[in-house]
């Protein structure tokens, strides 16, 4: 399906490149809006380092949701993927003077490999079994790192620090003065994170997109078309580990620090919760995935920040459960995020208008209580009688 | 949707302009620093410091901006909250009394979970948005490496992390400051002690398998040379919470004394492993970033018992000391509902250390200014410090604390209801780095 893109959709395109573009100095030029309402918020200078790390973790989400969200294979152990590239791309950088263009796609490419082969005893494993083995697989990682064979390279538990190797990551002598570190960082994660969302929305629509779909939705099903599941699977783990690669090495080189610890199991959690809330198999999805990653400190903030003077104290103990909390009710009530919930803006939209109200109710919730929940069904069933957790059938990409 | 069809000159011209936009910049041709930066350490010979810019970051008329990074959520939070708590209330108490030569203190502290990214970022957010003045009391080994560099390099004044690590202040860098004692010293006084107590018994180290651990493990191995120890080695993870495996490895090598050197969680996990589960009634040893209270509750007051440690100054319990009833009631006005303990205490004195700095920094107060005046802190006694063992700091040294005291964990049974402590033994130990005052 390769229609050309209707004009109002290239205009936009184009628009949300130009905003991109001229992201960085925005805060400089439109200063005088710096005190209005929702804009005043953007333009302040630290927003285009925020911005940076979208960049960055915008690549890193959307290989998870590659793997996870279209293909279906569980991974709790992202991190370790993304961890490897960081590290292929420090020692490219700090110890043998690599550019950091060649670095950063050595390590893609590298990390990649790595996937398509640990896609390989994958492929026995799935659902709940798969996510095990993907946590083990990140929580040995701090000790693979620290093991003697690859110790020279990794520094084991010192790490890796570009400003000691003498790599601090700056712009170059041409550029000194008129753009600062930020601004510089910003579009070396940019650049990078358009192209690479580019690749993935095309990858998503092509047939390799569909076959990782159909192997995600039913593997027998798929084997009946004659999709090759073992090699589509093992696809979506290098391709998943590619991006990896990609955004571990972006995210030292814009870091400029690295350690055992820095890709850590709760970080990885962390990383498939976001995708969940952003939104499983949808482009739109990984971006707001990255957005909330990026800005998770700030939201955090903001509703902890809802408190009376005086007390701080109990709030700040609480703050994890907030979270926690919040997490929880957001995967609940949303179990395709918040990229499936506009998706679905329509739909409820016309339900509410033929007064119709129902509720997404989650698989979790036992069969006996749905009835009393899908109201508005007259207590029958859901909508797509394959479909355990009334929502409708994911076919299209979007 | 649609693909979106890009033509084959497309990608090229995107690919080229990508190209020759980045490889003329991105990986930088090796430059060093182009910002002037205070204090990069030389290869060789006394660092290099010049003036940063952001002199006067943070500070207005009325004001001194302070930022610091703790652990306000996640298995550090205990830790984090406390701290945050002993900081704030000492800033509220100084602001009520006249702030610093005019100027109130506001302190942000920011959430950095334990982790390297997330202390990353809110330290960037606390200097580059929050313009903070300075970055204060940042706690543990993880998150202070993932930012000491970004620190140093843009001039920030980093003070009195809760990090014992060499490198941190070897080389001096003249905007870092440590509170904690070397981890290296520490290690050795805990060997010295066992070396005295427990000659040539075996002695079992459980440890964190980075540098807090191994600098650890250095100084027992020092401290115990003298007396014939053998030295057995276990170790574990920071993401780690469940230390039986190794706490049965090391009774399987009869091991007759135990050291630890972890955080508070897997500190706890061993104590209350080797104690309570294996019945094993093994002496232990740990490091004084444990000696804190929340400690012996987790690990269950009778497993605790006559488990030996160092602190580094009078302790929350010592209520007969003046500075320590000083602090009581300042935590009693301005932070009710706390029970004072040796975290908040920490809090409260690394506050005490910067406003002590800040006010001798006068009026005029730039970084510059404020970075020479706690390099001259010399025999300052802040409320918990021991008596004549103030604190010591200098160019060459910036390391404040120059004493240590044995503790022991104890139940208190004199005191209605029952006080846990961690009760001092002997008198303080001091070993001087920096000569005398001048």
């Amino acid at each position: 399906m390769t229609r050309t893109l209707p004009p109002a959709r290239v205009v936009w395109l184009v628009l949300l490149g130009v905003l991109l573009f001229v992201f960085p100095y925005l805060h400089s030029v439109l200063g005088f809006m710096s005190g209005w309402p929702v804009i005043g918020w953007v333009l302040v200078p630290f927003r285009v380092f925020q911005a940076m790390r979208f960049g960055v973790w915008l690549i890193v989400l959307m290989g998870l949701n590659l793997l996870t969200g279209y293909n279906g294979q569980i991974s709790l152990g992202y991190a370790a993927f993304v961890a490897v590239g960081a590290y292929v791309a420090a020692v490219l950088m700090t110890q043998y003077g690599v550019h950091v263009i060649p670095a950063v796609l050595a390590a893609g490419v590298f990390t990649g490999i790595v996937g398509f082969l640990v896609g390989a005893p994958a492929l026995r494993l799935s659902g709940p079994y798969l996510a095990i083995a993907t946590l083990a697989l990140v929580i040995a990682f701090p000790q693979v790192v620290k093991h003697d064979l690859v110790a020279d390279w990794t520094h084991a538990s010192q790490g890796i620090n570009f400003y000691e190797s003498g790599t601090p990551p700056l712009p170059p002598g041409v550029l000194e003065g008129r753009v600062d570190n930020n601004q510089w960082l910003y579009y070396c994660a940019m650049v990078p994170a358009v192209i690479m969302t580019v690749l993935a929305w095309n990858l998503t629509r092509s047939r390799i997109g569909r076959a990782f779909l159909a192997v995600r939705d039913t593997e027998l099903g798929a084997e009946q078309m004659g999709v090759n599941v073992s090699l589509y699977k093992m696809t979506a783990f290098g391709v998943s580990s590619f991006y990896a690669g990609i955004g571990g090495a972006l995210f030292v080189f814009t870091e400029a620090v690295l350690g055992p610890s820095t890709f850590d199991v709760n970080i990885s959690i962390t990383m498939l919760v976001m995708v969940v809330l952003g939104g499983l198999a949808s482009i739109l999805g990984s971006i707001f995935a990255a957005l909330i990653m990026a800005l998770r400190v700030e939201f955090v903030n903001a509703i902890v920040g809802v408190v009376p003077r005086g007390q701080e104290i109990r709030i700040d103990a609480l703050r994890g459960a907030i979270y926690g909390g919040l997490l929880v009710i957001a995967v609940i009530t949303g179990p395709w995020g918040l990229a499936g919930a506009i998706r679905r803006l329509p739909l409820a939209k016309e339900r509410l208008m033929a007064g119709k109200f129902r509720l997404p109710v989650s698989g979790i919730v036992p069969a006996k209580v749905r009835p009393f929940l899908l109201r508005g069904s007259r207590g029958a069933k859901p909508a797509d009688p394959s479909r355990q957790d009334g929502t409708e059938a994911q076919d299209e990409p979007h | 949707m649609a693909r979106i069809r890009i033509g084959r000159w497309a990608w090229v011209l995107v690919v080229a302009l990508a190209a020759v936009l980045a490889m003329s910049a991105c990986g930088g041709d090796n430059n060093e620093e182009k910002t002037p930066t205070a204090g990069t350490p030389q290869a060789t010979g006394a660092p290099a410091y010049t003036p940063g810019p952001g002199q006067t970051n943070g500070v207005t008329d009325t004001e001194i901006l302070l930022g610091g990074h703790l652990p306000l959520s996640g298995f550090a939070a205990a830790w984090g909250v406390n701290l945050k708590a002993g900081m704030d209330a000492w800033v509220a108490y100084v602001n009520d009394n006249g702030g610093v030569n005019g100027r109130k203190i506001k302190l942000i502290v920011e959430d950095d979970q334990y982790t390297g990214p997330l202390a990353s970022e809110v330290v960037r957010k606390l200097v580059e948005q929050d313009k903070v003045f300075a970055i204060v009391g940042g706690l543990g080994t993880v998150p202070d490496t993932a930012v000491y560099k970004y620190l140093e390099v843009n001039g920030v004044p980093d003070m009195f992390l809760l990090a014992g690590l060499s490198k941190l202040t070897d080389p001096v860098v003249k905007t870092r400051f440590s509170y904690l004692v070397d981890y290296t010293d520490e290690g050795r006084i805990l060997g010295e002690y066992i070396a005295k107590n427990y000659p040539g018994k075996k002695v079992g180290i459980i440890e964190q398998n980075d540098e807090f651990g191994q600098e650890g493990e250095k100084g027992i191995r020092e401290g115990v040379a003298s007396a014939n120890n053998e030295v057995v080695v276990e170790m574990f993870e920071t993401t780690e919470s469940d230390l039986s495996a190794q706490v049965q490895r090391l009774k399987n090598q009869n091991v007759e004394v135990m050291a630890i050197y972890g955080e508070p969680i897997q500190a706890t996990s061993a104590i209350k492993n080797a104690h309570e589960t294996l019945n094993w009634q093994v002496p232990i040893v740990i490091t004084g970033v444990d000696a804190v209270e929340i400690v012996g509750a987790l690990a269950g007051y009778a497993n605790i018992e006559g488990t030996v440690s160092v602190v580094f100054g009078h302790q929350a319990y010592e209520t007969d000391w003046p500075g320590i009833a000083k602090y009581r009631e300042v935590l009693a006005k301005y932070a009710s509902g706390k029970t004072p303990e040796n975290l908040t205490l920490t809090g409260a004195s690394i506050i005490d250390f910067t406003v002590k700095a800040l006010t001798d920094a006068g009026p005029d107060l730039t970084r510059d200014s404020f970075l020479k005046a706690a390099e001259s802190l010399c025999g300052y006694e802040s409320f918990a410090s021991f008596k004549g063992a103030g604190v010591k700091l200098s160019p060459t040294d910036h390391r404040p604390i120059e004493a240590e005291q044995y503790v022991k964990a104890t139940m208190d049974n004199t005191q209605n209801p029952p006080l846990f402590k961690w009760q001092a033994i002997g008198e303080p130990i001091s070993f001087e780095s920096t000569p005398n005052c001048p």
